[in-house]
């Protein structure tokens, strides 16, 4: 355990160090400018729709996935290309406890980005006169989204340099296109499984959020256990390829 | 996997043993069919750069997958069995550190993930060990590459391992820093480690054992004693370039010497190929007052540690 505690601890440090850090939290927090700026001449209940038409939509599709490229992508590319790598697989850990442990640590990252941008976004939509209701489901949505993308970012950090490239393409035609033009492949989408968490724990949303999810079904104990297990799945596979693959 | 002593290139008390052991990556044949063993004490795994020595120690490591043969640590298959590690110390040919770290969380870090229970006193030991105390609160970022290199030995030691494998850990390092880590391998390999040093530099390796494998081209070219391979590269033809006003009467002369096997001009330049290189030096000037020609020039042409290696290789 001491030796997991330390990798995280370690990945922390990586993950955080470096300008990066401070141009995820500006992308983060402009969802919160587009809230406030959008929201200051409209009536509580019209501030509240707009959140959910424009600044929930941007932290969902763009502030969640960039945060987790970057940190994800970085949190093994970075030893594999820095030569460190070897430093990590040479011990008498199993592999699976270090890429859990990697993982962890871009979660945390990812989720302290994204979730201070969120803070200042609700802040930014109290002040609007929409309420604060959406702080924390929205902190909820924000921690699976983060972890189900950084499973995958990390793993595609590990494979190849091209990572924040192919996961923009990901996110972008996959997430952002096909999983939302093609109802039945959009349970295949990360990002409506923490939104169909969401949806089921705020009251009063406008209903034309719903059509979002496709035939993802609105539930947060599904959402969960659906991050868990495919978090759980990304560790082993990542383990699988460490173990299997040629530290160059 | 113990086998019966066969060759130099095994020992009698095995701790790494590497069997028929070849890796390819795509067509380029980087280690071919190698055995070898290693035991406590120290063996220097010496070859030009490119050699496969890396690959080799890579392989050994777990870090790579042979492409055929098989490698045990310990009676195991590094691969496979990450338990080894905790009794198994490397230190890698390029900078594995991370410049954020200070030399003592870098190795406080090595402890923890070997398992060490009191990492704070293990980094600081392993430090002291090195000499590295007085910079131990610095960034590794800011070190020379000596120190570095010192930094992460330290991280190798840190968890005190039986089996220390070095790839070239002496690169960048100062002559007084050389002459530290030297006797500070040789103090572990009396203490009963099996130490694993590669390097290409011949004079390094000579001073910490007498126990060398020599690799070039991916294949074992020597095993055995310093002094052995040294007898072995005794015969090796050596082509001398030699600058003369008349180099066809000193050609000549030149064939009736004992130790020249063969002579050839090229414009006004004589070349001789000679086993006995030293001899043919003494021998020149008054080979050359007898004859009363000028000799302005005497230059060995291929004396690389590579081309002996070379050689050796072809001849087994």
């Amino acid at each position: 355990m001491t030796a997991v505690a330390a990798i995280y601890r370690a990945g922390l440090r990586q993950l955080i160090s470096g300008k990066r850090v401070w141009g995820l939290l500006a992308l983060a927090t402009l969802p919160a400018v587009v809230t406030y700026l959008g929201g200051r001449n409209f009536t509580a209940s019209r501030a509240f729709d707009f959140f959910h038409e424009a600044p929930l939509f941007m932290t969902v599709i763009i502030v969640i996935p960039v945060v987790c490229l970057i940190i994800g992508s970085a949190a093994l590319g970075e030893e594999r290309r820095g030569n460190t790598l070897s430093f990590l697989v040479l011990r008498p850990i199993r592999r699976v406890m270090i890429t859990a442990a990697k993982l962890a640590a871009a979660w945390s990252v990812s989720f302290g980005i994204v979730a201070a941008g969120w803070i200042v976004n609700i802040v930014a939509l109290a002040i609007s006169g929409g309420g604060a209701s959406p702080l924390v489901p929205g902190l909820f949505l924000i921690a699976l989204n983060t972890l189900l993308y950084c499973g995958v970012f990390v793993a595609l950090g590990y494979i190849t340099d091209r990572a924040v490239f192919i996961g923009l393409a990901y996110v972008f035609v996959w997430e952002n296109g096909l999983a939302g033009f093609i109802e039945a492949l959009s349970p295949l989408s990360i990002w409506r499984v923490g939104m169909s968490a969401y949806i089921a724990m705020v009251d009063g949303l406008p209903s034309e959020i719903l059509d979002v999810l496709g035939s993802v079904q609105p539930g947060a104990f599904g959402a969960f256990a659906k991050t868990a297990v495919v978090a759980a799945l990304f560790s082993s596979f990542t383990a699988g390829l460490l173990r299997a693959r040629d530290v160059t | 996997m113990t086998t019966p002593l066969t060759s130099p290139a095994e020992v009698t008390d095995p701790t790494v043993e590497v069997r028929d052991l070849s890796k390819w990556f795509g067509q380029k044949v980087a280690v071919s069919g190698i055995s070898c063993s290693f035991g406590p004490g120290i063996t220097g795994l010496l070859g030009p750069n490119g050699a496969g020595k890396t690959t080799l120690l890579r392989m050994i490591t777990g870090l790579l997958t042979p492409s055929e043969g098989s490698v045990a640590v310990l009676g195991s298959n590094p691969r496979t069995a990450p338990k080894i590690y905790r009794r198994v110390g490397l230190v890698p040919e390029e900078d594995a550190v991370y410049t954020y770290l200070t030399a003592r969380s870098f190795c406080e870090y090595s402890a923890s993930l070997n398992g060490v229970s009191d990492v704070a006193r293990a980094a600081t030991d392993a430090l002291e060990y090195v000499g590295m105390m007085d910079a131990a609160d610095r960034l590794i970022g800011e070190f020379s590459k000596g120190m570095r290199q010192r930094t992460k030995v330290a991280a190798a030691l840190v968890h005190e391992p039986d089996i220390l494998i070095l790839d070239e850990p002496l690169n960048g390092t100062d002559p007084l820093q050389r002459a530290k880590l030297i006797d500070l391998f040789r103090s572990l390999a009396r203490a009963g480690h099996t130490v694993i040093v590669s390097s290409h530099v011949l004079g390094e390796v000579e001073r910490m054992t007498d126990r060398v494998l020599a690799m070039v081209d991916g294949k074992l070219a020597a095993a055995g004693s310093i002094s052995a391979i040294r007898g072995a590269m005794a015969d090796i033809p050596y082509r001398v370039r030699l600058d003369v006003d008349s180099p066809n009467r000193l050609g000549a002369a030149l064939l009736e010497h004992g130790h020249v096997r063969s002579v050839s001009l090229e414009g006004d330049v004589l070349h001789a190929e000679t086993t006995d290189l030293a001899t043919l030096g003494r021998a020149l000037p008054r080979l050359a007052r007898g004859l009363d020609v000028r000799l302005t020039g005497f230059q060995p042409e291929d004396e690389s540690l590579e081309s002996v290696f070379r050689y050796l290789v072809r001849r087994r």
